[in-house]
């Protein structure tokens, strides 16, 4: 099997996803792309398969995801851990719904989302984007499974938290 | 109240699917006995619905994927139907749009190398016939062995998505993959094939640095024409040489020479260039550009052969597409 008819076939189908991974990591659609189109045509042109028993898949998610973060970590030096608190979400910040509250839910979303650290947002778009496991994202991102499950319960808590005045309209 | 608080944790998990029997069971039976776990359970079907929608809308808005990438799906389709069926298939690819292929040779191996080769490692194997290895002679005078027999073969190997690799073999179905040293240049490296490693490897040129100007990766024209020229030497004698230095090449201590072939007939229109311009770094007596002024005229006295492989890194080329050029 010629591994990058594999990888491209592979690569069409998560384009968009891991695009939005990017984006929802770097929040600037241009980056995101470039992020993108970096790892995949990356994985293109390698001479050989990647050495590596996980599903491409997680490969291509987890390699987005680290060069996104890569690009964050220049831009912004620093710790990017889940424990990082993204800079206006403090409490005393106002509810993001005050601003956005004659706005779409889109608006109040993106504006929680960019109050969470950026590694909660990959989390919460890896469970609820696209519908990974616990176990898939924790090889997506390489950490232990319960981490997974308290981290994305933190993320999920303070967007909930951000989307406070969201009432009503259940799934 | 606190044992409750306790509860969000699990039933975040009991949503995402990741509880199971007797765990499951249990919360399950709690959330509908507790009105405040309940509510819970609500709000966290809320948060995650509204992040769902916005993810989606992140998706849906997703750019189209590279072009390296988008025409794959066309290719994919064609290996899934196999053996003879995909090499018919692509016969019948290259020979739609004729007309316009047949513009020249150029946009003969042009055309393919853009079909084929953003996807995956191919290989052209390009014939050249007829009047164009007489030319080369009679360009050459002669150092026959600068221009290429009738019988050999120009290998342009693309490397996708960026390099353009090329050797000069005369038994191209050989065993040369396995022992038979295979090198070349790139445009500006130097590569030699290691049969060991069956792979390619990189290695600076000696004593010579080569950039061709305007070529982007598959101006394969340029790649093919300078293969052709690859003895400098020769070519400088048989070219008529002047110095076309200007004022912005001096302040950038460069040395800029105009290279005018000489027809070995007056008048005759059959070339493959009709001048090249070579930058020289003095400080180090190096060629450090060539800049071959690609002329047509010859173009039409040549018949090309195409043929397109996919490489398979360690294996032979599987042949799709024989292909025949012959101009009008």
């Amino acid at each position: 099997m010629n591994h990058r008819r594999e990888v491209v076939e592979e690569a069409l189908r998560e384009w968009p996803g891991a695009f939005g991974l990017a984006f929802h990591l770097l929040h600037d659609r241009a980056r995101a792309e470039d992020v993108c189109q970096e790892v995949l045509l990356g994985l293109l042109s390698a001479a050989r398969p990647p050495q590596t028993d996980r599903p491409l898949r997680a490969l291509i998610l987890r390699m987005v995801r680290n060069r996104a973060l890569s690009e964050l970590r220049r831009e912004r030096p620093g710790s990017l851990d889940d424990d990082e608190v993204g800079p206006l979400a403090d409490a005393a910040s106002p509810d993001p719904l005050d601003e956005a509250s004659r706005r779409e839910e889109a608006v109040a979303v993106e504006t929680a989302l960019a109050r969470l650290p950026a590694a909660w947002r990959a989390m919460l778009y890896l469970r609820e984007g696209l519908d990974l496991s616990y176990a898939e994202i924790a090889e997506v991102l390489e950490r232990d499974v319960d981490v997974v499950r308290v981290t994305l319960h933190r993320a999920r808590r303070r967007a909930r938290r951000l989307l406070g005045s969201l009432k009503g309209d259940p799934t | 109240m606190t044992d409750c608080r306790d509860q969000e944790e699990r039933l975040d998990a009991l949503l995402d699917g990741e509880l199971a029997g007797d765990e499951r069971a249990a919360l399950l039976e709690h959330v509908d006995a507790c009105p405040a776990c309940a509510e819970t359970r609500d709000e966290l079907e809320r948060t995650r619905a509204a992040l769902r929608r916005a993810f989606a809308r992140t998706r849906a808005g997703a750019p189209p994927p590279p072009a390296a990438l988008r025409p794959r799906k066309r290719r994919a389709a064609l290996f899934a139907l196999g053996g003879l069926a995909a090499a018919a298939a692509l016969v019948l690819a290259l020979a739609v749009p004729r007309a316009r292929l047949d513009a020249s040779p150029a946009a003969v191996i042009q055309r393919a190398a853009e079909r084929y080769g953003k996807f995956t490692d191919v290989e052209l194997w390009v014939r050249v016939e007829s009047q164009a290895a007489e030319l080369l002679r009679r360009v050459f005078g002669a150092k026959q062995e600068s221009a290429p027999a009738p019988e050999e073969v120009q290998r342009v190997l693309i490397r996708s998505p960026h390099y353009v690799l090329m050797q000069k073999t005369p038994d191209p179905r050989g065993p040369w993959r396995t022992d038979r040293p295979l090198e070349g240049f790139d445009g500006s490296r130097a590569w030699k094939w290691d049969p060991e490693k069956r792979g390619v490897r990189f290695e600076p040129p000696e004593g010579l640095s080569l950039k061709v100007e305007g070529a982007e990766g598959n101006d394969l024209l340029q790649f093919l024409s300078w293969g052709f020229v690859r003895d400098l030497g020769q070519l400088q004698a048989e070219c008529t040489l002047a110095e076309a230095t200007g004022p912005s090449d001096e302040r950038a201590g460069r040395r800029v020479f105009r290279l005018d072939p000489r027809p070995p007939e007056e008048g005759d229109r059959r070339w493959f260039w009709s001048s090249a311009v070579l930058t020289i770094d003095p400080g180090r007596d190096l060629i450090e550009k060539m800049v071959l002024d690609v002329t047509l005229a010859a173009v039409s006295l040549l018949r090309i052969h195409v043929e397109v492989a996919e490489v398979d890194q360690g294996m032979s080329p599987r042949f799709f597409s024989p292909r025949y050029h012959i101009p009008e």
